[in-house]
């Protein structure tokens, strides 16, 4: 069993709990980024911690796929190590595979966020480096990764409050995010797709994930382009 | 506990209830007691089979089954009959009596004679006797160190079940225990796993919304997203709510935006996003 150097571990789950939930982890464990994102279906995604711009794309780019190790360990519940990111053939997730070699990230760690038997979100851990995670690092992660699910969840539902009262901060970006960016143009896509093809949610949604796929932009940005109104989807193209 | 279960020499049983034969209806209820654990089930109904299936099988004339909530507060879950549930509702309303001592410290409680409990019990004693109750045993329904509650079994004989009828009753309810609190456990979870996708979707809902309106109406997402709040509130309306119907198409941009000659097309000068 691995020893846990409880001091530090103390001090970053206390860091967790009071500020941002990514940069407590990062100090604590031997990897180069940390992300976190909420996920409850492939329209319900969203980051709300990334400590880099590597670790918010491996997020993003697994959104936009609908594939990944991060979707894997959401939906079997269980942590997925990908030593290494760069190895020729990945069948469980082709697409992410050659999308990720464009990063700098070489090996991937993905940690359900899990209370009870309710998960909420995935904690990615990546790193410049091939190799897998010692036993005491993996360890490490497994406790932190308990604290930030119960700590997501509590600011999640707590949050939730707030918007179904219509309050100062419905509509808003939510309080517990604290990356800058966000996923909310997609959502505002997606609903100006609705009303301007006459299509349900899905299909809308499906609709602009299409296109960034065909022009080999992220959906966040064909998302941009719309709410702009510098990109007008037709219904037959 | 089968060993024990076939020395039944207590004359109290008679003869249609032999050893073998009562071993055998109490292993075939504590699996269909089991079986509840295994997937959906009615709770109400595993309760009243408690109560029946210990009437049937115990040296008991009357059952009941009280049962905390997560409050603390007790509720007769089941009884054999109308009159038992109101010896168990008395206990609760007073908080006072057996099935209520049961429940409190955790511990099964034996009332060889309810005549001689009149001065510790003035009101529970004299309507158990009137019903022709003489005796009380009562099993907590625990588990580890948290009792959620009490099978009471009541005699029409004074005296005390015998050791192997306490054991067989203490088997029922354990096995009851565990079939309420994993119920329980797995409701707790869909309520939590709905309120969260809910939490998770009603932001998404309110973007979508916004974008519908802001598309229909030419407007900002700051302006689309104002019109939806003027409208929750002036119609006393939950915003997620509007946004759903929005989203879900039950209800059409029109009928949020003033009109369409209030909103100002902004095609020709792109507006900043939301």
């Amino acid at each position: 069993m691995p020893r846990v150097d409880w001091p530090e571990m103390r001090r970053a789950l206390g860091a967790i709990r009071e500020g941002p939930l990514c940069e407590p982890c990062l100090r604590l464990l031997p990897v180069s980024g940390v992300a976190v994102s909420t996920l409850s279906g492939p329209i319900h995604t969203d980051t709300v911690c990334a400590t880099d711009d590597t670790a918010f794309a491996i997020e993003e780019m697994q959104f936009d796929l609908g594939e990944g190790p991060t979707w894997e360990a959401f939906a079997s519940l269980r942590p997925v190590s990908v030593p290494d990111l760069r190895m020729p053939d990945q069948p469980r997730w082709p697409l992410f595979a050659e999308a990720v070699r464009k990063t700098r990230a070489r090996a991937l760690f993905a940690y359900p966020l899990t209370v009870g038997a309710t998960a909420v979100g995935v904690m990615d851990l990546y790193r410049s480096t091939p190799g897998l995670l010692d036993g005491q690092a993996e360890h490490d992660a497994r406790i932190l990764a308990r604290t930030v699910a119960a700590e997501l969840l509590n600011r999640v539902l707590s949050a939730e409050d707030v918007d179904l009262m219509g309050g100062a901060n419905a509509g808003r970006p939510s309080p517990w995010r604290d990356h800058p960016q966000d996923r909310r143009a997609i959502h505002q896509a997606t609903g100006m797709l609705m009303a301007q093809l006459d299509l349900p949610v899905g299909a809308a949604f499906a609709r602009l994930r299409g296109h960034a796929f065909a022009a080999g932009v992220t959906v966040a940005d064909a998302a941009a382009a719309v709410v702009a109104r510098s990109l007008v989807l037709n219904v037959d193209c | 506990m089968a060993t024990q279960l076939r020395n039944y020499g207590d004359a109290d049983y008679g003869e249609a209830m032999s050893g073998p034969t009562r071993e055998a209806r109490l292993v075939e209820a504590l699996v269909t007691l089991a079986d509840t654990l295994v997937g959906g089930y009615d709770l109400v109904e595993l309760m009243h089979y408690l109560v029946d299936v210990s009437v049937e099988l115990l040296d008991a004339a009357a059952a009941g089954l009280v049962l905390a909530d997560g409050n603390g507060q007790l509720d007769v879950l089941a009884s054999t009959s109308e009159d038992t549930e109101l010896l168990e509702m008395l206990q609760i309303r007073t908080g006072r009596g057996p099935c209520h001592d049961c429940y409190t410290t955790g511990e099964a409680q034996t009332i060889r004679d309810v005549a001689a409990e009149a001065v510790r019990w003035p009101q529970f004693a004299p309507l158990a006797l009137e019903q022709g109750l003489r005796s009380v045993h009562a099993v907590p329904m625990r588990h580890r160190e948290r009792t959620i509650g009490a099978l009471n079994l009541f005699r029409s004989e004074p005296g005390e079940l015998t050791e192997a009828d306490r054991r067989a009753a203490q088997a029922l309810a354990d096995v009851a225990t565990i079939g309420i609190l994993h119920q329980r456990a797995a409701r707790e979870t869909t309520e939590l796993n709905e309120q969260l996708e809910f939490a998770l979707a009603s932001r998404v809902v309110i973007e979508q919304a916004k974008g519908i309106l802001a598309q229909y109406g030419g407007l900002t997402m700051d302006e689309a997203f104002n019109h939806l709040r003027r409208y929750a509130r002036g119609h006393r309306l939950a915003l997620t709510g509007i946004a759903h119907e929005l989203v879900d198409r039950q209800r059409t941009p029109a009928e949020i935006l003033p009109s369409r000659a209030d909103a100002q097309p902004r095609k020709a000068n792109p507006p900043r996003g939301g």
